[in-house]
This record gives structure tokens, C-alpha cells and sequence, in this order.
């Protein structure tokens, strides 16, 4: 089994746990778990990048007042991780035209890029954002796309538990 | 802060000692080396055991929301 993990999966690595309307979301107990099972777990390293974007952004705006050192420091381990394998996105055939098509059915282009490696890479996408997974799911030529290129594949929305996949 | 030290005949650079504690350096400590135009920045390397064991009330706790509204900043801002 291969999983590839969205971006937000990855934050309590570097030290963020991640909560919904004061509830646990996704910590980094919840993240050992993860690590802990026997299969492929997979990310891509343009999460790196968003992970320092958006936190830097939080710190500025003064949301956060992290370390951004310790961060920068947790993300260069994590790249170097024995038991996450990041998938690095420069080196892959990008189909442009999927990606198009992708890009102009959801908004954020860092989603998009990640997703379709995902396709390419795992049997199981974990993400916590449901539009995308709406959006592709709402479009017949993505749809096809996915089972050409890989008939098994699926999205996970929210996944915390992933023992009997 | 600035330390003076200087470099041994094999190449050694020793670090002082109020460096060492500080950055909790120790003998066999593994050591990040990085070259810039006007010197070199060493850093400890810190394996993934010991990150991950940190103490789980250490993470800071946010809402998930706002991470995800930091999306549509960063594509604005390509």
C-alpha cells in the first residue's frame, strides 16, 4: 500500500498540531501512528515550500509566533526523512494538459501539482480539503484520466485511521 | 553573539565551550556545514527519533481553517 499525504498532513512534524472548531483535527500522535505502518508513505517536496510560506505568512501576520528557525530546521529533517519519501515534482513527466484541466477546476495550484503526483505515485491520496476531491470527482475528463492511469487509486477526506485500507 | 577560535594544523575548527552548551554540541555530535560566499554556518543535525518524541504538548495548536486560508495568499502572490 502507498499513501501520499497532502500538505496539511505534514505539519505536526514540524511542530504545528492542527484543530477544527477547538477540536483535534490531526497531531503529531496521530502523525507517529501514520509513520508506524507497514507501507509507503509518500510526499511531495513543493509541501516543504508551503509548509515555510504559510507559517512565515501566519508569523508576519502575528497569528503565530514561531520559531521560524526550529521550523526551518524541522523541515530540513523531515526532507531527509527515513520514513516519509519525498517525491521530488521537477524531475516528473508533467501532462500540461491534465494539469490545466486540473488547475481550472480548483483553485490553488500547489493542490493541483501534488494531487496529480499522487496519481501518478500511490494507491491512496490523504487530504483534509474536500473541494478538492468535489471538484475532481465532478469532472468526467479528470475521472478518466485517473482510471486510465491508475484504476485503483482513491482520495481520502479526513482519514485518521488507515489500518484496514 | 561573536566566539574567536581558530583551526588546528589538520583542519580541525574547535568550537568554545560556552558554544558547545549552548547548542548542546558533543563529542561525535553529527554537524551540518554550510558554505556561504563569506564563511560557513554549522548547525547540529538533529535526527527524526528525536523530533518526533519531543514532548507532543510542545506543538503549537492552530486551526486548520487558517492554515487553509494561507492558500489563496500564497497563489495571489506568485
Amino acid at each position: 500500500m502507498i499513501l501520499f499525504l497532502d500538505t496539511s498532513y505534514l505539519f505536526p512534524y514540524v511542530g504545528i498540531d492542527l484543530y477544527d472548531d477547538g477540536k483535534k483535527k490531526w497531531n503529531l500522535v496521530d502523525l507517529k501512528k501514520l509513520m508506524k505502518l507497514d507501507c509507503e508513505i509518500l510526499y511531495c517536496d513543493l509541501s516543504l515550500f508551503e509548509i515555510y510560506a504559510k507559517l512565515l505568512k501566519l508569523t508576519i501576520k502575528g497569528i503565530l509566533n514561531l520559531n521560524l528557525d526550529e521550523i526551518h530546521s524541522n523541515l530540513v529533517l523531515l526532507s531527509k526523512s527515513s520514513r516519509l519519501t519525498k517525491v521530488e515534482f521537477l524531475p516528473q513527466i508533467l501532462e500540461q494538459n491534465i494539469l490545466k484541466k486540473l488547475r481550472k477546476i480548483h483553485p490553488d495550484t500547489l493542490d493541483v501539482i501534488i494531487f496529480y503526483l499522487s496519481v501518478g505515485f500511490a494507491d491512496y491520496f490523504l487530504t483534509m480539503d474536500d473541494t478538492l476531491k468535489n471538484a475532481i470527482s465532478s469532472s468526467k475528463i479528470c475521472m478518466e484520466w485517473i482510471n486510465n492511469q491508475n484504476s485503483q487509486f482513491q482520495i481520502l477526506v479526513n482519514k485518521k485511521h488507515f489500518e484496514k485500507l | 553573539m561573536e566566539y574567536i577560535s581558530k583551526i588546528g594544523s589538520k583542519g580541525e575548527i574547535f568550537t568554545p565551550k560556552a558554544v558547545r552548551e549552548k547548542l548542546g554540541f558533543h563529542a561525535n555530535q553529527l554537524i551540518s556545514i554550510i558554505v556561504r560566499k563569506n564563511g560557513i554556518f554549522v548547525s547540529k543535525i538533529r535526527n527524526e527519533e528525536e523530533i518526533l518524541n519531543r514532548d507532543e504538548n510542545d506543538n503549537v495548536k492552530i486551526s486548520y481553517h487558517v492554515i487553509k486560508s494561507m492558500d489563496s495568499e500564497i497563489e495571489d502572490n506568485w
